[in-house]
C-alpha cells in the first residue's frame, strides 16, 4: 500500500487520487484541482461510491459519508484524503 | 466477536404480523432470540441487536422522550442510518405515542445546500418538536434545524441525557404510527401518514404473500428512509419475527458483493431490491475480473425485485451470472407497491420466477390494449414482467379516465383499496383528496391484468425513478425557472421510456433567443444547474415559447406535455450549430 506516511506522503495521495480519478474519468476531462464532479465529470451517486470503494482500496482508508457534501472539485478531494490519511495513520 | 442472531427461535410460534400496534409486535418479538444484525461491506459483524435488546432499549430511550417534553402525537424526525440507534429511536418514538420521521442520509459528493434544504422542509413539513441524528451528521442537521423552535437536536446519547419521565403512552391501532416522505419531492415534501392498523394489515398480506416461514432470514441493503426498506425489511420482518442480517446502502453502493457474501455465509432466503441493485452486482462481479466467487446462493428462495420498472434482461444477466453460485432464477419474484399502500400491492408466486408478457408497441399506445405478440426481434413489441396478484384482502381496480372499470388487457390507471391504504399526506389535505377518494387510492401508475397478474407499464403520475432513486419534475422545473432569463413556466421535466424498461429523464425548456451560441450555452448552462441541484444528468432539449400547455388553473400540464412531445405536437428548436 501506498499509504505509509513518508515525507511525500502528501504528494503519494494526490497521484493516488489522480490514477483512481482517471480510470473514472470516461468523459476525458482533464483533471485539474477546480474539476467539479457532478458538472464536468458526470458522477451521479452511484459512480460517487463505486470510486470512492476504489480509492479506499488503493489507500487503504474508509472514507465517511459525511465528507461528501462538502467536496464538489477534485483539488477538495485530494485535500480531504489527505487528511483521512493523516487521521489513519498518524 | 459476538454471533448473529439465529434464523430460528427455539420455542416462541410465529405470528405473521396479527398485533393491534408495534409496541404489541415488539414486545412478542423479544421473547425469542431472533433480531437484527449489522454488517460493513467488507463482511464484518458490527453490531447485533436481538429483539429483546431493542426493546429494552428503546423503552429506556422513550422515557426519556417522554421526560424531554414530547407527548402524544408529536414528531420526531430521525435521520434514518443502519444502524442500531435508529431502531432504537424509532422504536421509543413508538413506546412513547410519538410519530417517528425518518430523512434520508447525504450520498453524494457536493449539493451540501440542497441536501440541508431538503430535511428542513421535512422537518417543517411534519412539524418535527425534535431530531435525532448520528454525531457525523450533527453539522447539517444544526443547519437544517437552523432557528427552528425544537426541544432537541441531537444524537440518541444527548437524548439518554435528558430526564426520564415515569409513564408510558404508547399509541392505539387508529393512531399514527410513523410518516414516510419518500412519496414527496424535496422542495414540496408530502408525508404519507399511516395508521398501526394499516401497517400490520399490509406486513400480515405481505408475509402470507411470500409464505414466510420459521425456516427465513431476511438479507437486506434497502435505506430506512425509504418504503422497501424501512416497512419491506425492518418492519416486515420484526412483525413476523424474523431474523435480518443489514448492509448499510452507502456501503452496498460501495462494495455491493457484499450482499451476496452476508446471504451466502448466513443463509438468507429473503431479499429485496431494486432492478439496479442486481445490476450493480453483474456489473462489480465481471470487472472484479474473479473466478467465479465462492458464493452459495442455493439458499436465496424469494430475490425480489420491486420499486423501480422490472428491466427483464438485467435479471437474465444476474441469473446468468450467478448460476455456477447456486442461484435460481426460479428465485425472483417481482412485486409492485408504493408507501401509499404501506408498500406492497401485489407479489408473485414464491418459487415461480418471472412470468413475462411481450405486446404490440403499437396497441400499447394506440388504443390502450396489450396485445400479445410474438417476441421475433422486430422491434415492434415491448416486454413487461408481471408484478404478481393483488395481495389478500385488498382490491385492485383498472380504470379509463372516466372512472369506468376496465377489461383485461386494457391499459388504464391503478386504483387500489383496502385496509393498507395510507390516512393521507401528513397536513396537506388537497393533496390527499387528489389521489384518495371513497376508500381509493389512484396510485397514478398505468397497468392492466393478465389474468390475476398485475402488469404495470408505466407512472402516469409525476415521480421519476433512476437508479432506484426517485426525483420530482416539479425541483427540476423549480431549478431551472429560477436561473437568470427563465420565467415560472418555461420548464417542463419528465421521463422517456425505454425499450429496455429504463427511463431518461428530459427537460424542455421555453427559449427566446434566436442565437445559436446562446441556445447552446443554455442547454450547457440547465444540464450543469440541474446536474448540480438535483443530482441528475438530464437531456436538455429547447423549445419555443409558449409551447408547453397549462391547465385551466395556469400549472403546467406535465402529462400533456409529454404526450404532445412524443406525438410531434411541440417540436425541438435547434440546439445551436
Amino acid at each position: 500500500m501506498s499509504a505509509e506516511p513518508s515525507e511525500g506522503a502528501s504528494q503519494d495521495v494526490r497521484a493516488a487520487v489522480l490514477e483512481v480519478l482517471q480510470t473514472f474519468n470516461k468523459t476525458s476531462v482533464n483533471l485539474e484541482d477546480g474539476t467539479r464532479f457532478t458538472e464536468d465529470l458526470n458522477f451521479d451517486s452511484l459512480l460517487v461510491m463505486e470510486f470512492i470503494a476504489a480509492l479506499e482500496d488503493r489507500l487503504d482508508i474508509s472514507v465517511p459519508l459525511n465528507v461528501l457534501p462538502d467536496i464538489e472539485t477534485v483539488g477538495q478531494l485530494v485535500v480531504a484524503t489527505e487528511q483521512i490519511v493523516r487521521e489513519e495513520y498518524g | 466477536m459476538s454471533s448473529p442472531t439465529p434464523t430460528k427461535n427455539t420455542s416462541l410460534p410465529k405470528r405473521l404480523a396479527d398485533f393491534p400496534t408495534l409496541p404489541d409486535a415488539l414486545d412478542y418479538a423479544a421473547q425469542g432470540e431472533t433480531g437484527f444484525n449489522f454488517y460493513s461491506s467488507r463482511g464484518h459483524l458490527n453490531e447485533v441487536l436481538p429483539f429483546a435488546d431493542l426493546r429494552t432499549k428503546a423503552r429506556d430511550v422513550a422515557r426519556n422522550l417522554c421526560g424531554a417534553g414530547v407527548v402524544s402525537g408529536d414528531r420526531v424526525a430521525l435521520l434514518a442510518e443502519t444502524a442500531p440507534a435508529f431502531l432504537i429511536a424509532f422504536f421509543a418514538c413508538q413506546y412513547a405515542g410519538a410519530i417517528p420521521v425518518p430523512m434520508p442520509t447525504p450520498v453524494a459528493f457536493g449539493r451540501r445546500d440542497a441536501y440541508v434544504g431538503q430535511i428542513r422542509n421535512q422537518i417543517t413539513s411534519s412539524g418535527a418538536v425534535m431530531v435525532i441524528t448520528p454525531l457525523e451528521f450533527m453539522p447539517f442537521v444544526k443547519e437544517a434545524a437552523d432557528g427552528l423552535d425544537l426541544l432537541l437536536v441531537g444524537t440518541l446519547d444527548d437524548l439518554r441525557a435528558q430526564p426520564q419521565a415515569d409513564d408510558l403512552n404508547t399509541g392505539g391501532p387508529d393512531d399514527l404510527c410513523y410518516l414516510q416522505y419518500s412519496s414527496g419531492s424535496t422542495r414540496f415534501p408530502k408525508g404519507v401518514a399511516v395508521t398501526h392498523d394499516n401497517l400490520m394489515a399490509n406486513c400480515t398480506a405481505m408475509n402470507v404473500a411470500v409464505n414466510v416461514s420459521t425456516e427465513d432470514r431476511g438479507v437486506s441493503w434497502l435505506p430506512f428512509y425509504h418504503d422497501m426498506g424501512l416497512v419491506g425489511f425492518m418492519l416486515g420482518c420484526l412483525t413476523s419475527q424474523t431474523t435480518v442480517d443489514f448492509i448499510p446502502t452507502e456501503e452496498f453502493a460501495r462494495r455491493p458483493l457484499a450482499w451476496l457474501r452476508v446471504i451466502s455465509e448466513n443463509r438468507g432466503t429473503m431479499s429485496y431490491g431494486p432492478s439496479f441493485g442486481y445490476e450493480l452486482c453483474c456489473r462489480r462481479f465481471s470487472s472484479s475480473n474473479a473466478a467465479a466467487p465462492n458464493l452459495d446462493l442455493s439458499s436465496w428462495r424469494v430475490a425480489g425485485i420491486g420499486g423501480e420498472m422490472i428491466k427483464p434482461q438485467v435479471m437474465r444477466a444476474f441469473a446468468k451470472v450467478f448460476k455456477s453460485c447456486g442461484f435460481a432464477d426460479k428465485a425472483f419474484n417481482a412485486s409492485y407497491g408504493l408507501a401509499e399502500c404501506v408498500l406492497g400491492v401485489s407479489f408473485s408466486t414464491p418459487g415461480h420466477g418471472m412470468l413475462l408478457d411481450h405486446i404490440s408497441k403499437q396497441e400499447l399506445g394506440g388504443d390502450h390494449r396489450a396485445v400479445p405478440i410474438d417476441d421475433d426481434g422486430s422491434g415492434t413489441g415491448r416486454t413487461f414482467v408481471a408484478c404478481g396478484v393483488v395481495i389478500d384482502g385488498h382490491t385492485v381496480e383498472i380504470r379509463d379516465d372516466d372512472g369506468a372499470v376496465m377489461a383485461e388487457r386494457e391499459i388504464g390507471r391503478v386504483f387500489f383499496s383496502g385496509p393498507s391504504v395510507m390516512q393521507g399526506y401528513f397536513g396537506d389535505q388537497e393533496a390527499t383528496d387528489a389521489c384518495l377518494q371513497d376508500g381509493w387510492l389512484d396510485t397514478g401508475d398505468l397497468g392492466y391484468f393478465w389474468g390475476d397478474q398485475l402488469v404495470i407499464v408505466g407512472r402516469s403520475k409525476d415521480m421519476m425513478i433512476v437508479n432506484g432513486r426517485n426525483y420530482w419534475p416539479q425541483d427540476i422545473e423549480w431549478t431551472v425557472e429560477h436561473m437568470d432569463g427563465m420565467r415560472s413556466g418555461d420548464a417542463a421535466a419528465f421521463t422517456l421510456e425505454q425499450d429496455d424498461g429504463s427511463e431518461k429523464p428530459t427537460i424542455l425548456v421555453q427559449c427566446r433567443p434566436s442565437a445559436a451560441d446562446i441556445r447552446e450555452a443554455l442547454v450547457d448552462n440547465v444540464r450543469s444547474r440541474v446536474q448540480n441541484q438535483v443530482g441528475l444528468a438530464c437531456d436538455v432539449i429547447l423549445v419555443p415559447p409558449r409551447t408547453l400547455p397549462k391547465t385551466s388553473s395556469g400549472k403546467l400540464a406535465r402529462g400533456k406535455t409529454k404526450a404532445n412531445f412524443l406525438s410531434g405536437e411541440i417540436q425541438p428548436l435547434a440546439a445551436g450549430a
